[in-house]
């Protein structure tokens, strides 16, 4: 099954990932993939604070709510919905379905091609941003960024990172195939896991970021209207989004399957 | 493994509306034309036969390769819709070659193709500028490229002749004769009857969605057998050759040329009018230059079956 699925898909994201990356579709990826280096530019130069413990709260605060619950989610949600979207509106799509290619290895090699584009964006971001943060700081900072524990948290930043495009981009993929405008139901998502730390115990459980706010290296601050849960197992965090990535991924496949083109010409 | 092209009992509805109905044919190589006004169905067809779109009934075959099984079926089919657009951003060659990929071709393979491709559609020069500041014509000829750059064993054609100026489908239609060489399908969409006429071994009539005709095209012209046939006939002595046809019961119609060196006789039996003729020839002496049906072609036919001008038998 993957010998026959893989090589194909690689093919398509042959073909499909300069495209992703630098083509029109890829210029709203890339601004929303600067904006957390760039905000972190601004923090730099304009606040006082130098202390090493205070950074490491500064950057969980805005990793979180800035980079996974903002940028991340619309340049995922920007990049995955318009995979198949972006070539209908194109009418490009039928150049992919009139290839000897199976239906759903254009699906995984679209999906692939999402996967390498936003993770190779926002884990740059990542680092960009946690190295502009540190480096603006005081040596202590400076020392806190090359140090075990600093390179640490950055892994997992960055690890966190790469699973939200790959959880996200299989919801978002699903939604760019269904919904005629997906940025409505992005919109709806959006709050859902917004609204998480919110939640009670239970419903926090049917939102993708609580998984990740139980991998975040540093927990970040949540307000005095949170309600607070116990972060999941590790293993549970990773498994667990990569599960409903897989799922949906499998459904979108057979939704490829059978989808028909027409463009509404005879 | 089968050579034909098979719809059996293929019907699609868009919704209520209808698209085929009850659509069963047999399309043997060689150049076959689908030919029928606007939303008749022709892009359907080749849509389904190409699984863009599925069937609601029925089911269907291309050389025994079911359309819901790409990746057999497009290593021997190529098929240039109608769709004017292209992915953004890509030049001639690059659009061409990258597909290609997709077919399993290294890039340095894939680019020594494409360019052969676009060679053959007299677009090698063009072939790095951007799709973007090309001509409609030149958009056409790199979808062209694009369909037989495989060198497929079918290749459907969705109104290829679109957009291109006499030169060129000089050109193509010379192209669409060199691909029907060696026992393959060349299916085309057109509109431009005279064209398809000088191309097509057989023809398909589509009206509403159903297959009003099909075969070859003298064939289905004799298949009308209400219409009178119109023959062309060019000789010496045109006055005598009308009264000699006036005296049977199968002339309906005798106009004789400005020139008085022929006439065109419309009569619902061509086998007697060619039987008068041989016997003016040989009993008295008429001497005939040419002799041609002049509206044994699919613009006539097209006129008595899709516009109503007459009724199939």
């Amino acid at each position: 099954m993957k010998e026959t699925l893989l090589a194909p898909a690689l093919a398509v994201v042959s073909v499909d990932l300069k495209r992703a990356l630098l083509g029109r579709r890829g210029t709203p990826l890339l601004i929303l993939g600067s904006l957390a280096p760039l905000l972190m530019l601004l923090v730099g130069a304009v606040q006082r604070t130098r202390a090493e413990g205070e950074l490491i709260a500064q950057y969980a605060a805005l990793f979180r709510y800035f980079v996974l619950c903002g940028s991340l989610f619309f340049g995922v949600g920007w990049a995955f919905s318009n995979l198949f979207r972006g070539e209908i509106l194109e009418r490009s799509l039928h150049y992919f379905f009139l290839t000897p290619v199976r239906r759903e290895a254009i699906a995984l090699g679209k999906y692939i091609t999402g996967v390498l584009a936003t993770c190779l964006v926002f884990s740059l971001g990542t680092v960009a941003s946690y190295v502009l943060l540190f480096g603006q700081g005081g040596p202590a900072a400076v020392r806190y960024l090359g140090s075990p524990a600093g390179l640490g948290a950055l892994a997992a930043y960055v690890g966190i990172t790469c699973l939200a495009c790959v959880a996200y981009g299989a919801v978002f993929l699903a939604l760019g195939l269904v919904a005629k405008s997906p940025f409505v139901p992005i919109l709806g998502v959006f709050l859902a896991e917004r609204a998480s730390v919110v939640l009670p115990v239970m419903l926090k459980r049917f939102t993708v970021v609580h998984y990740f706010d139980s991998l975040l290296p540093v927990p970040a601050p949540s307000g005095p209207l949170a309600l607070l849960a116990d972060p999941e197992p590790l293993f549970l965090g990773i498994l667990l989004p990569l599960l409903l990535a897989s799922v949906v991924l499998y459904l979108a496949t057979r939704k490829v399957r059978t989808m028909e083109i027409s463009y509404g010409v005879d | 493994m089968s050579r034909e092209i098979v719809f059996e009992g293929v019907s699609k509805f868009y919704g209520e509306v209808l698209g085929v109905n009850r659509v069963t044919i047999a399309i043997p190589p060689g150049i076959t034309s689908l030919v029928g006004p606007n939303g008749s169905g022709k892009t359907t067809l080749m849509n389904l036969a190409t699984g863009l779109l599925q069937p609601s009934k029925g089911t269907i075959s291309v050389l025994g390769i079911r359309p819901d099984d790409p990746a057999v079926l497009f290593r021997k089919v190529g098929y240039c819709t109608q769709f004017d657009s292209f992915p953004i951003g890509m030049t001639g060659l690059s659009f061409i070659s990258s597909f290609l990929r997709l077919h399993g071709s290294s890039k340095s393979e894939a680019d020594a193709r494409a360019e052969a491709a676009l060679q053959r559609v007299g677009m090698r020069e063009a072939g790095p500028r951007r799709i973007a500041g090309y001509s409609k014509g030149m958009r056409q000829r790199v979808k062209l490229a694009q369909a037989v750059v495989h060198d497929p064993e079918v290749v459907l054609l969705d109104e290829p002749l679109n957009g291109l100026d006499p030169m060129a489908r000089a050109e193509v239609m010379e192209l669409f004769r060199d691909l029907a060489k060696n026992g393959r399908h060349v299916i085309i969409s057109s509109h431009i009857l005279h064209e398809v006429d000088q191309l097509s071994d057989r023809v398909i009539l589509v009206k509403g969605g159903y297959i009003v005709a099909e075969g070859g095209i003298h064939g289905v012209r004799t298949e009308v057998a209400t219409e009178p046939l119109s023959v062309l006939v060019r000789c010496d002595r045109p006055s005598y050759l009308a009264a000699r046809l006036f005296s049977t019961n199968h002339t309906m119609e005798v106009s004789i040329h400005e020139d008085r060196k022929g006439l065109v006789v419309r009569t619902l039996d061509p086998e007697h009018l060619y039987r008068v003729l041989n016997h003016a020839v040989v009993a008295d002496g008429l001497e005939i230059e040419r002799v041609s049906a002049s509206d044994d072609d699919v613009a006539a036919v097209y006129r008595y079956l899709i516009e109503g001008e007459g009724d199939v038998h």
